[in-house]
């Protein structure tokens, strides 16, 4: 059949894999940070959406925030339909074969091709459409049951290049065994996501604020463009590990091939099917979801000790994500915006905390995974499909030393939180750490959200109807004062303050119908109030609270 | 697999020559896509969404696996027969070739035409050799018949991307097995026709007939 010394019914040849990272990374960052991310717009919302009427000033920048909180929900959106798409393999296949057209056939060439995935893993069904714009994908329809879809150019790719097809099939059968094909494959939503966030980003966030700020800006054009610089840095911060995981998916799928039939078949399959018809920005989305072409080329004809290196790839990237991203990204963009190294220092503080605290439960996943990937390997790929056949033992050392980063990782950030002095209050119950989880279990936050709300009823009211803005600024008087009453403890007390002060002077001002002055304050208010935000994060962090 | 609702006995021979000249077609010059012709041949003729899905599309990821250059022929092939359909179908259904003799005449016509054109393209004018028997002689009309024939598949092959010398092998190899049964062949191209690019499937064979006229009273 095949000139690769890979006969039939025989199990390809042994060697490493990588571990499942896309499951890390769902089960490690995406899961455990979801409740505070859904909280997190919960109050969000409430701020910018629970307002009928705006002052004119202000209009802009509500409509600005909105849309960037419309870009969060289609993140989240699509996040929550792929995780119901992962636990639900069936409805997913269906989808794919009606959207598809895939249907199962039984003429020759179909037939070979289902012979030849037999030899591996007997459990996959192979359906065909006569749609030519890919190869072939692998797809779920259950929990531990997957078809391929095979398009048009895959049978006329069998028919000149044989050993080039079996490639592609093999690329797709690997999938399976990494359990990739639940969350990746045909009708994946996590992919689609990973593939529209950038015109998403530049859609509803960059022009609708170039926009404003060309126009004038309003009152809170600075606030918007440093709300702009957060987002563009949070958003490549969300995106990073899971393109990373993507990538090594396809890069292990590659190998796994190439060990089962050789590389030169899987280098012919890569450049068989390049194409030259995508423009350069298509090019760069894909670049998403799939590893350049050289690349694949290029690691797919290395040594197998390449995939000793492969298995380091991860570690580092989750090491990267937690303490070179959020620095690079954020201090750049801040000081390309024209900000102090002041703000950047202030932004840099807030950003990169909480992701440490929520960063923490991937480093412990990364850790573990690859502590006892030598032993689960075997286990991982039968409970996608027991019938598979593939040979492989996994030998310790690059597991071991991989796992050495994200343990060094988990000590470093161990290491301050021991040794604070502020973290002592675990021996003094009237310390710190316990005045300030006192302050955030207790009524504190809400005290805090609701200054946010009333100022936000406030800006509401406006200039135009005296008789509510009164009103209203009496109701914001009366939370500020709340507010006071109940401050967080420690360095934020005096920020607190500041920040609350300014309010208060804004609230007067609207009182007397000065609008402009009213924005003034609130402009004021910015520096303590992110100063407070940044001073938080680093009292939860040190004393392991979630904030 | 892939079969649609066939309601009348006309649409359904009509279904028949597209399936079978797909065949043959593909086998002729594109061997590699002949596994699924016939279902190709079908999904062009229906046009619309079905059409569009046969090609290869811009969004293809680049650094997956793409489809390369592979499968893409055939829809390309079925679109030249058709925007040609104006230069074949008077060719095809003239009362010249209703006889035997005069089919193979011009195919022997054709043959020696198409080994002219590729010494031409090959070898210096003054140094071609002798390439075989000179074609017979045709009756004017049905000689420009044949060329125009040629030359509308060709230019419209060229305009799909082909190259030069596989354009002019693919429009001579398909003109060739086109007269093997021309009036059956008709058909086909007929049907081909029948529904424009970014046109819906027709809603009654009438219909499809009467875009196919359409379409061939064009220039």
């Amino acid at each position: 059949m095949t000139g690769s010394g890979t006969a039939e019914g025989r199990p390809g040849p042994a060697g490493r894999t990588l571990p499942p990272w896309l499951w890390a990374w769902l089960g490690g960052y995406l899961l455990a940070s979801m409740p505070g991310q859904i909280s997190l717009l919960r109050s969000v919302i409430t701020t910018y959406f629970g307002h009928s009427h705006l002052a004119p000033q202000f209009a802009g920048f509500f409509a600005v925030e909105r849309l960037a909180i419309a870009l969060s929900f289609l993140i989240y959106a699509v996040v929550v339909g792929g995780a119901v798409a992962a636990m639900l393999p069936r409805l997913r296949g269906r989808w794919v074969e009606r959207r598809f057209k895939l249907a199962s056939d039984d003429r020759a060439v179909m037939a070979e091709m289902q012979r030849f995935v037999d030899s591996y893993d007997p459990s996959v069904r192979l359906r065909v459409t006569i749609r030519a714009d890919q190869m072939a994908r692998i797809y779920p329809v259950g929990w531990r049951s997957a078809r391929i879809a095979v398009f048009r150019p895959l049978p006329a790719l069998w028919r000149s290049d044989r050993e080039a097809a079996q490639a592609v099939l093999l690329h797709e059968v690997a999938h399976r065994r990494q359990g990739d094909q639940l969350i990746v494959g045909l009708g994946s939503p996590f992919v689609w996501l990973i593939r529209i966030w950038a015109p998403a980003y530049v859609l509803l966030v960059v022009i609708p604020i170039t926009i404003d700020v060309a126009a004038g800006g309003g009152a809170l054009a600075q606030l918007l463009v440093l709300q702009g610089i957060e987002e563009a840095a949070v958003i490549p911060g969300a995106v990073f590990l899971p393109v990373t995981a993507l990538w090594l998916a396809e890069l292990s799928a590659d190998r796994v091939a190439a060990q089962a039939i050789g590389s030169g078949a899987v280098q012919r399959a890569l450049r068989a099917t390049a194409g030259s018809r995508a423009s350069l920005a298509a090019r760069a989305i894909a670049l998403l979801s799939h590893p350049p072409r050289r690349l694949r080329l290029g690691l797919v004809a290395a040594r197998p000790a390449a995939t000793a290196a492969l298995v380091a790839v991860w570690p580092a990237a989750v090491v990267a994500w937690l303490l070179v991203l959020p620095a690079g990204m954020v201090v750049a963009g801040l000081l390309l915006a024209g900000f102090s190294l002041g703000p950047a220092d202030s932004y840099l503080k807030a950003g990169v905390h909480p992701l440490l605290v929520y960063g923490r439960p991937l480093a412990i996943v990364t850790a573990v995974v690859l502590l006892v990937w030598p032993v689960l390997a075997a286990p991982w790929a039968r409970l996608w499909s027991p019938s598979q056949r593939w040979g492989g033992r996994q030998t310790w050392w690059p597991y071991l030393a991989a796992a050495s980063l994200p343990v060094g990782v988990l000590l470093l950030f161990l290491v301050p939180f021991r040794a604070s002095p502020l973290a002592t209050g675990q021996h003094q119950p009237q310390g710190l750490c316990s005045q300030f989880e006192s302050w955030s279990l207790g009524n504190g936050p809400a005290d805090d959200e609701r200054v946010s709300t009333k100022l936000g009823q406030l800006v509401e009211a406006g200039d135009n109807n005296k008789t509510a803005t009164a009103a209203a600024a009496r109701r914001l008087d009366g939370a500020i004062q709340a507010a006071l009453d109940n401050p967080p403890p420690g360095a934020a007390r005096s920020s607190y303050a500041e920040a609350m002060a300014d309010y208060r002077t804004a609230a007067q001002d609207m009182r007397t119908g000065d609008a402009a002055a009213a924005a003034t304050a609130m402009e004021d208010a910015n520096g303590p109030d992110e100063k407070v935000s940044t001073l938080i994060s680093d009292l939860a962090g040190q004393c392991n609270l979630s904030g | 697999m892939m079969a649609g609702k066939m309601t009348r006995p006309e649409e359904s021979a009509s279904r028949d020559a597209v399936q079978r000249w797909s065949e043959r077609i593909a086998q002729r010059v594109a061997p590699a896509e002949a596994d699924f012709a016939a279902e190709v041949g079908v999904a062009y003729a229906a046009g619309g969404q079905a059409r569009r899905d046969l090609l290869p599309r811009s969004s293809v990821q680049p650094g997956a696996f793409g489809p390369g250059a592979y499968a893409a022929e055939l829809p390309l092939i079925f679109r030249a027969l058709a925007d040609a359909g104006s230069a074949l179908l008077p060719l095809l259904r003239g009362s010249y070739l209703s006889n035997a003799l005069a089919a193979g005449s011009l195919l022997v016509a054709l043959r020696g035409d198409h080994r002219h054109a590729q010494a031409a393209e090959t070898d210096p004018p003054t140094a071609r050799p002798p390439t075989g028997p000179e074609p017979p002689a045709l009756p004017g009309s049905e000689r420009r018949a044949l060329e125009l024939a040629f030359e509308s598949l060709r230019d419209r092959l060229l305009t799909a991307g082909f190259a030069q010398a596989r354009a002019g092998e693919v429009a001579y190899e398909l003109l060739e097995e086109l007269l093997r049964d021309a009036a059956d062949a008709a058909l086909f191209v007929d049907a081909l026709a029948a529904v424009p690019d970014g046109g819906a499937p027709p809603d009654s064979p009438a219909k499809a007939r009467g875009r196919g006229r359409h379409l061939r009273t064009g220039p």
